[in-house]
């Protein structure tokens, strides 16, 4: 059965038309994760002029963090797992001199794109790992420590430190200074709010020594600067 | 043939009736070994001990099938799993049913199929009901003295090293907790599941996979896990490992009841099916599955243990 010229009209127009708002909804949405990024990139860049230097000082140019240091790597974390922390230096649950007062400055909507914007960044690893200390820190990444009820990192933070979103970051390549840092903050309380105070519970059965080696270990590890 | 490999694992003590269904004797002799002196569990050798030569290649052939058992054991695992999903530490932990207290008990009758064990059969029988080995290349276990069982065999063996033959060591198999205070509820089990476990085997119970498609926490149900003829579908088994070592790092810390809620909820969905079962679901059921798991019951209108078919994905590698 044929249907109208005029019908047939009618339906192309209402076609056409449910084409054009998926355009415009998809333009519209690349529209404005283009302005997310553009408004991250602004702020690791040149910071809020309201509290929040440029993130750049101290996360590097490419998010890499900065050798020797404990500035932490940003680039290529989840974007959900960046938030997340950023959240919670609002909050307290995390205390840092230098970052809690720059949190503290970013709106919501600053905080997400900032998050995006490091998320998307890829960038060699620039660690500096103490190779004395590797081996012992690979045999607690990949076997643990049981009989302390210590799983191996690995078994969370997957093999090879590559971090399994959004909960699990990757180590891989990350400042070793940080990363013992964080474990000691863990241990002492200063630093919460994780998921099921993993991360607290493991690190009070941690030793100073296997922390160093364990973040050593990780700082060797190569990044994927490609994904 | 490539590196060998499968399993043991995991998952072993069968459908049948108890977790340990070997006839049990004597006491521990030595607690012993290395390091820990003040652990009352046996202690295994330490990695670095492991011989050079061709003794100790195979055992380390057999602790990497052990770890990665979909990677090492490819033509012979069906799932998602490793060995050592359900033997942590790599089958040392005591309380997870560590490799050095069942080392010493075979051969043995075993219920599940009415007849003395080697420990080569045993193995195959992990492959069998834990790695659901008949969705797997081969669609079947290793057969009797494969390579994979020698090498998973002589890692056995190894970690097994001064122990007493026939001994029953505190921490073998899992805990048996006592039956809970009140009935074991779904409802509660959901709702502990979604706080305590879902963060690592997912809200859906599929586990948590990388972009190489290897899991990194395995799959509690569906078609990636056990089948209905594992030990883990059983919910005093099950139980009794969430109890003693889940989460990760918090062993323990669940109480006997909660263990027994979530055992219960991870059990009540469908998973692989029971390659013994020849007939339809009541046989099936009356054959081989009692009161401690779900099979046969129905949950959300359907009842459980009809199976899933395989998901191809991991024959990939």
């Amino acid at each position: 059965m044929s249907h109208s010229p005029t019908r047939v009209r009618w339906r192309q127009l209402v076609a056409l038309g449910a084409l054009a708002s998926l355009v415009a909804l998809v333009v519209g949405r690349a529209h404005a994760e283009e302005d997310r990024l553009a408004l991250g990139k602004k702020l690791a860049n040149e910071g809020n002029k309201r509290g929040a230097v440029a993130c750049k000082t101290c996360h590097g140019e490419d998010g890499a963090g900065m050798a020797g240091s404990n500035f932490p790597r940003l680039a290529g974390q989840d974007a959900a797992y960046l938030e997340t922390q950023i959240k919670h230096f609002q909050g307290k649950l995390r205390r840092n001199d230098l970052m809690s007062p720059v949190a503290a400055a970013l709106t919501p909507e600053e905080r997400a794109a900032v998050s995006e914007y490091y998320s998307a960044l890829r960038a060699k690893n620039n660690a500096v790992a103490n190779a004395s200390l590797i081996a012992r820190g690979k045999e607690l990444a990949e076997h643990g420590a049981w009989d302390r009820e210590i799983p191996p990192c690995e078994s969370c933070h997957g093999p090879a430190g590559v971090g399994v979103a959004p909960s699990f970051p990757p180590l891989a390549g990350q400042h070793p200074r940080y990363v013992e840092e964080q474990l000691q903050k863990w241990k002492s309380g200063e630093r919460s709010g994780e998921p099921l105070e993993l991360m607290s519970g493991i690190a009070a059965q941690m030793t100073q020594a296997e922390m160093q080696a364990a973040a050593a270990y990780f700082a060797s590890l190569p990044v994927e600067e490609t994904r | 043939m490539k590196r060998s490999a499968a399993l043991l694992s995991a998952l072993t003590f069968a459908c049948s009736p108890a977790a340990r269904d070997t006839a049990t004797s004597s006491e521990p002799a030595n607690t012993s070994s290395s390091s820990a002196p003040e652990s009352k569990y046996f202690s295994s050798p330490p990695r670095s001990a492991v011989p050079s030569g061709p003794q100790g290649e195979s055992v380390r052939r057999g602790e990497a099938i052990f770890r990665e058992t979909p990677r090492f054991a490819s033509d012979f695992v069906g799932n998602g799993l490793s060995c050592r999903n359900c033997h942590l530490d790599d089958g040392r932990k005591a309380n997870s049913g560590p490799l050095w207290a069942a080392w010493g008990m075979y051969p043995a009758y075993r219920k599940k199929n009415g007849h003395v064990n080697t420990m080569d059969e045993r193995l195959r029988g992990c492959f069998t009901y834990s790695m659901n080995a008949s969705a797997s290349k081969q669609g079947h276990a290793p057969p009797p003295n494969d390579p994979i069982l020698v090498d998973l065999q002589a890692y056995m063996a190894w970690l097994s090293k001064g122990i007493s033959q026939g001994a029953d060591y505190p921490g073998r198999g899992y805990p048996t907790l006592p039956k809970p205070a009140q009935k074991p509820s779904r409802e509660r089990g959901k709702a502990l599941y979604a706080t305590s476990c879902a963060l690592c085997h997912g809200a859906d119970g599929q586990g948590t996979k990388l972009g190489s498609g290897d899991y990194v926490f395995p799959p509690l149900w569906g078609p990636d896990s056990y089948n209905w003829g594992a030990g883990m579908h059983r919910i005093n088994t099950a139980a009794g490992f969430i109890k003693a070592n889940m989460p990760y790092g918090k062993g323990g810390t669940l109480t006997n009841q909660e263990a027994w809620d979530v055992a219960l909820f991870i059990n009540s969905h469908e998973r692989p099916k029971d390659p013994r079962g020849k007939g339809n679901l009541a046989d099936t059921d009356a054959k081989y599955h009692d009161e401690n798991c779900t099979f046969g019951d129905e949950v959300d209108g359907r009842a459980l243990g009809q199976g899933l078919p395989a998901k191809r994905s991991l024959a990939k590698r």
